[in-house]
């Protein structure tokens, strides 16, 4: 409308100016040249008329040519740059803009494909990056060392899977908690000092430490560690890694071994100092008397008996040991053959395999290449294509047996391969590496006639008399490196941002409502938020044995019986267990008083305090949707699109607590509570 | 009439001591220092029972031990093997390969006698 009335108060100054200019030159006419009015006024008024019906004109054919055009592009553009690039300017054809619509439809296009190329730019780039982590975690996850990252005040930011089967059952390890509390703190804290006094001298550039012992504070194991410092981006803070590898039981048979080897050569050296005294004596005095001559002897005697003594159990525990100290693992001897045969195969050598699910302890890698080796000089001894190997357990050994059609190998020959190099080895020699596994072979006829039998004795492993392990599968890493790096201290929590909280959300199941009239506790379970983010895979969940009989209407309502609680732990146990677990962090739960009145009636006896704030999801819902009065736990999850899953067991409803919890996060500092202290404020209401 | 008794082994401080108690007890003793010298004797003295080294140069006690019970018709003669090892692999390997008998260094000599005194008794009563 503003345009209409710009070029209307044109048109009219232009009619003004028009009538001006006429008034001026019909006066100037009939002075100057003495024209008559009339005719002055008449050709005034035809050339005013024409004037006026051609601006007219032309006013309405550029009003549609040109001012609507441009009017449908002004509004086009912001389209295009505002909702839609690939917009098309609706203007209608015969307009006067010529190229304009085009040019601007080819910057639209432009502008999108850019726009376009951004965005995948970033999402590609965000792509490859996921992939790289996720690869990243993956080669993290499968190492054999265990990694920990951790801030400058040892707060754990990222473990991988190897630490977390070093710290098996260890409640204490957990992302945002100090590793002070698994490890020694001197040496870690030493080595980090030294490194970072480093810094400001010769050796600045070095980020590792030498490696040292650092013991587990709880499972009495010994890990070989180095620490490296890592300074974050900005280089402002030195968060540090700790890479370790379990050597306790290395470590173990090393010091019982030291032990053991000093202790004999100790009692070696008597028995063998009276024998040399002996000995000289009787040599430099060939006229001794005959009875000192006997004592003599019978010192001899006895000196020689004892050293002899010493000398085969010192022989012996090395004999033990030594098997032990290469790298050595337990391996399933069907495994081993299979794959051996499968290679033969391709040789044209056929091995049957009779096996049992035997384990020995081997360098598999040697051993494969021993039970090809013997193959091979088999079949060119024998000039047989097709062996059995049969396996069999022994005291301490499973005994590989190869069976074939023919006659057994003569020791000679046997002496002869023990001289040669096997297959894939340098500089390995059969005989060496039956050495290694403190074996032997040796070939005998058959007690089936016409058959002969090759026998190699391998070291059983004590696997074979442990149960498997049932292995599920974890993530390969637990990191949080968005976690706010040195937290703050204690006296400024009410002040913290919700979401910078680490929690536990936590719930009970009981044998019924009446902590005061005898209810107990029958399953406790914990789930932990940090950085608002649940952490997969660290949970709390125990049963508990609740020292009285399960009621049948409670079993209804959580599924658990006398039956499952009655190996279980007894609430102070378990009291202790979920305290480690919960360390420091603030708890949560739905109607989180009636569980806490079931606890804090065991805290002095079970000699553990939650002194740490409690927040109630139950008490928030209340506070965020008062317009309803449905707050169950089912309820508040549909209404925050929770998905419900294992509802009524413990650990499932501590799940949906939490999920509720962090969209109640958001909740809340929508309406202005965003601290810890303003969050308890509405508690108290 | 005196057993016979064949000792094979290649160290001679214990051969020494060997032989002459077993002579003192009146067996009648011959020494080979290694495999190859044992498997003649085997043949020419024939031997009662053999003490038998493992660890020789040339040819070890096993082979010794397995050619004696295989090529020889001899098979009845008493062998009782020697070792420093003394491994359960090893003592398995030599009674395996046809040993009666299986001893590890260091051993006491007067013991030794007194077995080969056994063994020999219980062959004559058999």
């Amino acid at each position: 409308m503003g345009s209409r009335a710009r070029y209307a108060g044109i048109f009219v100054q232009c009619v003004v100016v028009y009538a001006a200019l006429a008034t001026v030159s019909a006066l100037a006419s009939y002075y100057i040249y003495g024209v008559p009015i009339k005719t002055l006024v008449g050709l005034a008024l035809s050339f005013g008329l024409a004037t006026v019906l051609t601006l007219a004109a032309l006013f309405a054919v550029f009003s549609r040519k040109l001012f609507r055009p441009l009017k449908i592009i002004e509004s086009g553009l912001k389209i295009i740059l505002d909702a839609n690039p690939s917009h098309r300017l609706e203007i209608p054809p015969g307009h006067l803009l010529g190229d304009l619509p085009e040019s601007i439809h080819t910057l639209g296009d432009s502008y999108s494909s850019t726009r376009m190329e951004i965005s995948e730019a970033r999402s590609s780039a965000e792509y490859r990056m996921e992939a790289k982590k996720s690869y990243l975690e993956l080669v993290l996850g499968a190492m054999n060392d265990g990694v920990i990252v951790c801030d400058e005040k040892g707060s754990i930011i990222f473990y991988n899977k190897a630490i977390k089967r070093i710290f098996e059952n260890n409640e204490m390890l957990g992302l945002g908690r100090s590793i002070y509390l698994l490890c020694a703190r001197a040496p870690i804290e030493n080595s980090l000092r030294m490194l970072r006094e480093d810094k400001h001298g010769e050796n600045k550039d070095r980020n590792e430490s030498a490696p040292f012992i650092c013991s587990t504070l709880h499972e009495g194991k010994l890990l070989s560690t180095r620490v490296h410092i890592l300074p974050d981006m900005e280089a402002t803070s030195w968060n540090f890694m700790l890479t370790c590898e379990d050597v306790s039981r290395q470590t173990d048979t090393m010091r019982r071994k030291d032990n053991m080897l000093r202790g004999l050569i100790k009692k070696l050296k008597p028995p063998l100092s009276n024998l040399d005294a002996s000995i000289e004596s009787l040599i430099s005095h060939p006229d001794i008397q005959p009875q000192k001559r006997t004592s003599f002897e019978k010192i001899m005697e006895e000196e020689s008996k004892s050293a002899i003594g010493y000398f085969n159990q010192l022989a012996h525990e090395i004999e033990d040991m030594s098997s032990v100290q290469h790298i050595n693992s337990d391996v399933l001897s069907e495994d081993l053959i299979a794959c051996a045969a499968r290679k033969l195969s391709q040789l044209g050598i056929s091995l049957t395999i009779v096996a049992d699910t035997l384990w020995v302890n081997a360098d598999s890698n040697t051993l494969l290449e021993i039970i090809e080796f013997l193959a091979l000089r088999i079949r060119d001894y024998a000039g047989v294509s097709a062996l059995e190997v049969h396996t069999l357990l022994h005291d301490r050994h499973v005994y590989f047996d190869f069976y074939w059609k023919g006659a057994p190998v003569p020791h000679s020959e046997i002496a002869m391969w023990q001289g040669r190099k096997l297959g894939g080895q340098e500089f390995l020699t059969l005989g060496e590496a039956l050495e290694q596994h403190g074996s032997d072979i040796w070939s005998k006829p058959h007690e089936v006639s016409g058959y002969a039998m090759l026998r190699l004795p391998i070291p059983v492993s004590s696997k074979q008399w442990v149960s498997p392990l049932s292995n599920l599968p974890e993530r390969p890493v637990y990191d949080d490196f968005s976690i706010k790096l040195c937290q703050t201290p204690e006296s400024d929590i009410l002040d913290t941002p919700l979401g910078d909280l680490s929690y536990v959300v936590f719930d009970t199941e009981t044998t019924g409502l009446n902590p005061y009239e005898g209810d107990e506790i029958v399953s406790i379970s914990g789930v932990r938020i940090i950085n608002q983010g649940i952490v997969v895979g660290e949970t709390f969940d125990q049963l508990v044995n609740p020292g009285r009989r399960i009621p049948e209407s409670s079993t209804r309502f959580h599924g658990i019986n006398d039956s499952m609680v009655a190996e279980s732990p007894d609430v102070h146990r378990a009291l202790k267990s979920f305290s480690r677990f919960v360390g420091g962090s603030i708890l949560v739960g739905h109607n989180a008083a009636f569980d806490m009145k079931f606890i804090k009636m065991k805290e002095k006896t079970a000699d553990v305090a939650f002194k740490q704030a409690v927040l109630d999801t139950l008490l928030f819902s209340l506070y965020l949707h008062d317009h309803t009065p449905d707050h169950t736990l089912d309820a508040i999850a549909r209404r925050l699109g929770v998905e419900i899953r294992d509802r009524h067991t413990s650990l499932g409803d501590s799940m949906i607590t939490a999920e509720i919890f962090l969209r109640q996060i958001y909740l809340l500092n929508a309406r202005g509570i965003k601290t810890l202290g303003q969050a308890m404020e509405v508690l108290k209401c | 009439m005196a057993h016979r008794i064949l000792i094979v082994d290649d160290e001679p401080n214990i051969v020494l001591a060997l032989e002459f108690l077993m002579q003192k007890e009146g067996y009648e003793v011959r020494i080979a220092e290694d495999g190859e010298i044992a498997l003649k004797e085997m043949l020419s003295f024939k031997p009662d029972l053999v003490i038998l080294d493992v660890m020789m140069p040339k040819v070890d006690g096993f082979e010794v031990c397995q050619r004696i019970r295989t090529e020889q018709s001899n098979s009845e003669v008493i062998i009782l093997m020697l070792t420093a090892k003394g491994r359960e692999v090893e003592i398995e390997k030599g009674l395996q390969m046809g040993a009666d008998l299986y001893v590890t260094k260091p051993f006491s000599t007067r013991e030794l006698v007194q077995k080969v005194k056994e063994t020999l008794t219980q062959k004559r009563q058999q």
